[in-house]
């Protein structure tokens, strides 16, 4: 293991490797910043940049630019109120009154030192979760992946939103957009209707492009007008930074709370902070805190918590392959490209590139605490852009982001149709992420259950002990995503 | 208020759409050998059953849960629109930006990314933003550069190349 680390952070280290990472950082700063991008966006636009690298650099350029995208973030949410990302909405609640007092420099200091920090306590509690996961991974056969995959899109779609029937028909819609084309099992054509682009099913880029970019940007392009309202930021960065340090105890424990959400598929970047920052309000013992109106600590406990959850939404992806989120989706879209399977492979011959992945997280986490402490004025000015000139640079990023998917006019209105779906879904409140994630697990699910049915026929259901734990949970889940949806 | 009703009607006929496409869905795949229909038979009836119910909830509860759903983050996966798209002026401006949307897509297939999307930043930039002259070139040349630069040299992408040009037999690239 030792060995693997070694080689990971080589790996990630050596050149050009590294200056992938730097220009993942650099464009995870911006998609952070950037109200209507996030990590989510930003992952879909790379990832067909990385086909043709290696995987270490592949890695590099796309955890460096995930990995930072929660604390760049903060700018908008600080300087605007109006969140960079889904993570760091709580951070406006405390964030932009301190901005208003003229205190965003400390907001600042707190929350890029309390990043840094998430991030670290995020990637070092994935490391620890390795020799536990790894006898645990390969213990598992074919009806214990897919029965997780069952259980990942009941969470999802379950948890995502806060209408959990629609959450989970979402789910299913994707699994059934996941069928089109070519059959895996015998090769026979399925849903294509006629269409030969259809026959290779539907790319991902594009889907998950118009399901979350689209809707951004015509909702940026109804609103119009400027961003920012606040140009200028008061002093107090280093203020912050021991404010930070005075809390260390409170961003700790929502690092761990970060990191533990993190693990749980479904849960993740729209919920995280705001139970971080419910941890802060319900803990605090100081009379004198004012939450809601400038408390430091509703700043720390969200961008502590937002940052660690990073490294946890890792660990399904990587030991089970089963991404917690869209974005950990388009991650294990990525693995698959360069040939590496999530599981055993990465927990074990390819242990390498898991360490690559953790390093990369570290250093992009590090290194944006420093540089962001620097340049954090010269970097609010992206968000003063008018959204009139930022809409057609975000557009071409993603038309062309999509074109390369198969490099066919077909991916283009994939893109648009599923930009007209993802509008009417925002609209209607129902939750977009299943629909990415069912896209991405549909085939590995269908794949898994045929060697199930072939191998063991229908004796598993009942006969393997982590099964019918499995099924449980997943009616655990449905069961009491039901019952909330009753009472409201 | 009448419009709200009609929109949560018209949410609960979509989700019935939905039903039918599962059904539709298990009846195909009641023509495939089991191991091709296995899973999207599975998938079909879970989702036609869901959706029928769900449409149900809609078509019946679907104003009230609308209330709680629609307005405003609360902790769900997405942010949520907070435009008020009734008005006539967000409708509007929701139609002009979708017809960018396709015309980024209609020029190209007339004639070729490599003009159509630079043409795309500079129209929307001068004629749809009112922004300057040095604004819309600067960024127009940016963006060229970048096509040139990342897809062309260092990605070698493939260009569409314009049924226009097809037509009247150019080759551009």
């Amino acid at each position: 293991m030792l060995e693997a680390a070694h080689q990971g952070l080589l790996g990630i280290l050596a050149w050009p490797a590294f200056g992938y990472l730097l220009l993942g950082v650099t464009l995870g700063v911006f998609f952070g910043m950037v109200p209507g991008l996030s990590g989510l966006s930003g992952m879909a636009i790379l990832l067909p940049f990385t086909f043709d690298l290696a995987p270490y650099e592949a890695m590099a350029l796309l955890m460096g630019m995930y990995a930072i995208t929660s604390t760049s973030d903060t700018i908008s949410s600080v300087l605007l109120g109006v969140p960079g990302t889904a993570g760091s909405q709580a951070t406006i609640m405390d964030g932009y009154p301190l901005a208003k007092k003229g205190e965003a420099g400390r907001a600042f200091g707190a929350a890029y030192t309390v990043s840094g920090f998430g991030g670290v306590v995020g990637a070092v509690l994935l490391i620890l979760s390795i020799p536990v996961l790894s006898p645990l991974v390969l213990s598992f056969g074919s009806p214990e992946f897919f029965l997780l995959g069952v259980l990942g899109m009941a969470m999802v779609g379950a948890l995502s939103g806060n209408a959990p029937a629609k959450g989970i028909l979402v789910g299913l819609l994707a699994l059934q957009l996941s069928m089109i084309g070519y059959s895996p099992q015998d090769g026979i054509p399925r849903f294509w209707f006629g269409a030969p682009y259809l026959l290779e099913g539907l790319p991902i880029v594009p889907c998950v492009l118009g399901l979350f970019s689209l809707p951004e940007v015509i909702e940026l392009a109804v609103r119009r007008g400027t961003l920012s309202e606040v140009p200028e930021m008061g002093k107090g960065l280093w203020d912050g930074v021991r404010d930070a340090a005075h809390n260390w105890w409170l961003a700790l424990r929502c690092a761990v709370i970060g990191a533990y959400i993190g693990f749980i598929p479904g849960l993740g970047a729209s919920i995280v902070d705001w139970v971080a920052y419910g941890h802060a309000v319900q803990s605090n013992r100081d009379p004198k805190a004012e939450f809601g109106k400038g408390e430091i600590r509703g700043v720390i406990a969200p961008e502590a918590a937002n940052n660690a959850m990073k490294g946890g939404s890792l660990i399904p992806t990587i030991a089970f392959g089963i991404p917690g989120s869209a974005t950990m989706a388009i991650l294990l879209g990525a693995f698959l490209i360069h040939g590496i399977y999530p599981g055993p492979d990465l927990l074990s011959t390819r242990l390498d590139v898991t360490f690559s992945v953790i390093w990369a997280l570290v250093i992009a986490n590090v290194l944006t605490a420093f540089v962001l402490m620097g340049c954090t004025n010269y970097l609010a000015k992206v968000t003063t852009i008018r959204g009139s000139v930022l809409i057609p640079i975000i557009l071409v990023l993603v038309f062309m982001g999509s074109w390369m998917a198969t490099q066919e006019l077909g991916d283009w209105f994939v893109l648009l149709s599923l930009g007209g779906l993802g509008y009417l879904m925002k609209r209607w409140g129902w939750p977009r992420p299943p629909i990415a994630l069912g896209i991405v697990l549909g085939p590995i699910m269908e794949r898994y259950l045929d060697i199930s049915v072939s191998r063991y026929g229908w004796a598993w259901l009942w006969e393997r002990p982590i099964v019918i734990i499995l099924i449980l949970m997943t009616l655990a889940t449905l069961y009491y995503a039901a019952r909330a949806q009753m009472r409201r | 208020m009448v419009p709200r009703i009609r929109e949560h009607y018209i949410e609960s006929l979509v989700v019935l759409g939905l039903a039918v496409m599962f059904a539709l869905g298990v009846v195909t795949a009641r023509e495939w050998p089991l191991k091709t229909s296995l899973f999207p038979t599975i998938i079909g009836v879970a989702g036609c059953i869901i959706a029928v119910v769900l449409s149900l909830w809609i078509g019946v509860r679907g104003g009230a849960e609308k209330e709680e759903v629609s307005e405003g983050p609360s902790g769900a996966a997405d942010i949520f629109l907070d435009v008020n798209l009734r008005s006539g002026e967000a409708l509007k401006r929701t139609f002009i930006i979708c017809g960018w949307l396709v015309g980024i897509v209609a020029g190209t297939w007339l004639l070729g990314q490599l003009i159509a999307m630079p043409l795309f930043v500079f129209l929307y930039l001068k004629v749809g933003s009112r922004e300057g002259w040095l604004v819309s070139l600067g960024l127009t040349a940016c963006v060229i550069a970048f096509l040139y630069g990342v897809f062309d040299q260092v990605i070698h992408a493939s260009w569409y190349e314009g049924e226009l040009f097809r037509f009247l037999g150019i080759e551009l690239f």
